[in-house]
């Protein structure tokens, strides 16, 4: 699906990243973890095509959707509308989105359970929302591959798990391959398969159980990460414990 | 239906006042008359009456449609193009370029299809202008655009004065003032021949590009993601624009406003999408423009000039508009 050899992302004159390779199998979810500034938005819209890389090369097959950090996009048109953009790959330019078009589009909508908010203005969508009619347009597009850079940030609690629920659905419906990047680790440990972890000086890639760990967090965040194990020990979660005391201790 | 009925009435009851009445009052009949006469001469009319409308009131109607659908559409596109509704026609420079080219075109002839084609292939250069600057590494961002086609309206502005300083004051510079001053008083069916068809080739397919105009204006990386070709499509957009407006300047002079201040009144009848809404900018812009050119004509017992009327109506108008938008 995704094989990712010998790259180099900067951004400006800043090298960020040197030498990733991974490879991606069809229906796979990869994570990208680390701290801000580390290069985990360049290293997405890389991987999605927008920005050339410095060296090594990106193969992929299929087509990729990309869903920036920041959703806030100004729009009059309605939800329905938005989501039939998606369509823009597959006509021609004189062509207009016809029924079948938008027989696609209110599939996706369906499977977002965001039908009854298809005639309902974009703009007066919550952001858990929009998220959502983004991801339906995505998928109206027909892409193999998701790229969604940093999805959960802008979310409730009720919402991220809304959104990765559907992620999963989505991965064994459509064997959709997603790639995210997020600041929780725990989500890139419970969604994903693979894991890119990403230091400032150096980085990992491979299979998420194996990678992920409370001493590479606490070497890649430079913050303390324990291991907390629930349901009988078989559920693992990371946790961060500050160094410093809170002021009130209950 | 009530309502469509009521569309249609004044669809059709605008053109109808604007033909009849003037400083030749005529009344309707003669114009049906007249009407009847072109497929099969039955009525005896004043010759005068009947050379004044067919000559001069039809095709200044027309051109007058013509242009205000022109340059609503693509105000309406541009804002669509560059997500901002403050963007109008006069921004990516077309209208400086044309303005020089007609101002040149007087200033060395008396022959006003020079001046026509002056004025629309400085439209075009001015164009080419804006794509040299504007793009770096083979790609144009929005923010470079708008700056480029600053550059390149104060370019060919400051050509303008040039021609204005060096024209004769007595003959030369009235002629030239009044012309970038904007008038359809010259209107005739050779010129609409000339870039009518041009205007509304250009126009339809703007709207056929409507819905490629709603994808970009999600943002460059959104729009590239979706699989568009953004350079292709922007430029083609701005290609079809600067036909229009280079066309509009030719025969109508400089007349500002009517794309900045129609395609805000069109969202208030259209749906949201580009495609909807040029059509509605387009027709909401025709009458428009027949209305402003009314005023023009009828206020006073001299013609005041299109771009005074424009602006004085447009800026005020616009201010409200942009008021209740912000307030809502």
């Amino acid at each position: 699906m995704l094989t990712v050899s010998n790259l180099t992302v900067q951004r400006g004159k800043k090298r960020l990243i040197q030498n990733l390779d991974f490879e991606l199998p069809q229906g796979s979810c990869l994570g990208v973890v680390g701290p801000n500034g580390v290069g985990k938005s360049s290293l997405l819209r890389v991987l999605a095509g927008l920005d050339d890389s410095v060296s090594g090369s990106v193969v992929m097959s299929g087509t990729v959707a990309y869903l920036p950090q920041d959703v806030n996009l100004k729009s009059d048109l309605n939800v329905l509308e938005m989501v039939l953009l998606g369509r823009a790959r597959y006509l021609k330019w004189y062509q207009q989105p016809n029924s079948l078009d938008r027989k696609e589009a209110e599939k996706w909508l369906q499977v977002m359970s965001l039908e009854h908010l298809a005639q309902s203005s974009f703009m007066t969508l919550s952001g858990g929302q929009k998220q959502l009619v983004l991801i339906a347009q995505a998928l109206t597009s027909e892409c193999n591959l998701l790229i969604l850079d940093e999805p959960s940030s802008a979310l409730d609690l009720q919402n991220q798990e809304k959104l990765f629920a559907i992620l999963n659905e989505l991965q064994e419906v459509k064997s959709l391959t997603v790639i995210f990047s997020t600041h929780d680790p725990n989500h890139a440990f419970h969604f994903c398969n693979h894991l890119v972890m990403l230091g400032f000086s150096k980085h990992y890639c491979g299979s998420c159980q194996q990678i992920m760990t409370s001493q590479l967090l606490n070497e890649i965040y430079n913050v303390n990460f324990e291991e907390f194990f629930w349901n009988e020990g078989n559920l693992k979660y990371f946790v961060h414990v500050p160094t410093s005391l809170p002021k009130t201790q209950r | 239906m009530l309502k469509k009925l009521g569309w249609v009435l004044i669809a059709v009851t605008i053109p109808v006042l604007y033909i009849t009445s003037g400083q030749l009052n005529s009344s309707v009949a003669d114009l049906g008359k007249i009407l009847v006469n072109l497929f099969h001469p039955t009525f005896e009319l004043d010759a005068i009456v009947e050379r004044v409308i067919l000559l001069i009131r039809i095709p200044r109607a027309l051109t007058a449609m013509i242009c205000g659908a022109g340059l609503a559409a693509c105000g309406c596109a541009l804002q669509g193009v560059f997500a901002n509704p403050l963007i109008g026609p006069q921004i990516i420079g077309v209208y400086s370029g044309a303005a020089f080219g007609g101002a040149l075109g007087i200033l060395i002839s008396e022959n006003s299809f020079l001046t026509l084609s002056f004025a629309f292939l400085f439209g075009l250069v001015a164009m080419i202008l804006v794509f040299v600057v504007a793009r770096v590494q083979g790609y144009t961002s929005r923010l470079t655009l708008v700056l480029a086609g600053i550059v390149s309206s104060s370019f060919f502005l400051a050509l303008v004065s040039m021609v204005k300083f060096i024209a004769d004051p007595d003959d030369k510079l009235p002629a030239i003032t009044y012309w970038l001053m904007g008038s359809f008083a010259t209107a005739s069916y050779t010129k609409i021949q000339l870039v009518g068809p041009l205007i509304l080739i250009a126009l339809f397919a703007l709207i056929i590009l409507g819905y490629r105009i709603d994808v970009l204006n999600l943002g460059d990386d959104h729009a590239k993601s979706l699989g568009l070709k953004v350079e292709r499509n922007r430029w083609s957009v701005l290609g079809l624009v600067t036909v229009i407006c280079a066309g509009v300047v030719s025969v109508a002079g400089v007349v500002g406003w009517v794309g900045l201040v129609v395609p805000h009144i069109a969202r208030h009848f259209s749906k949201p999408n580009h495609f909807s809404l040029l059509i509605t900018s387009g027709c909401i812009g025709a009458y428009y423009m027949l209305v402003i050119d009314y005023l023009c004509r009828g206020l006073s017992s001299m013609e005041i000039p299109l771009g005074v009327i424009t602006a004085l109506i447009g800026a005020p108008f616009f201010a409200y508009l942009l008021r209740r938008r912000l307030g809502s």
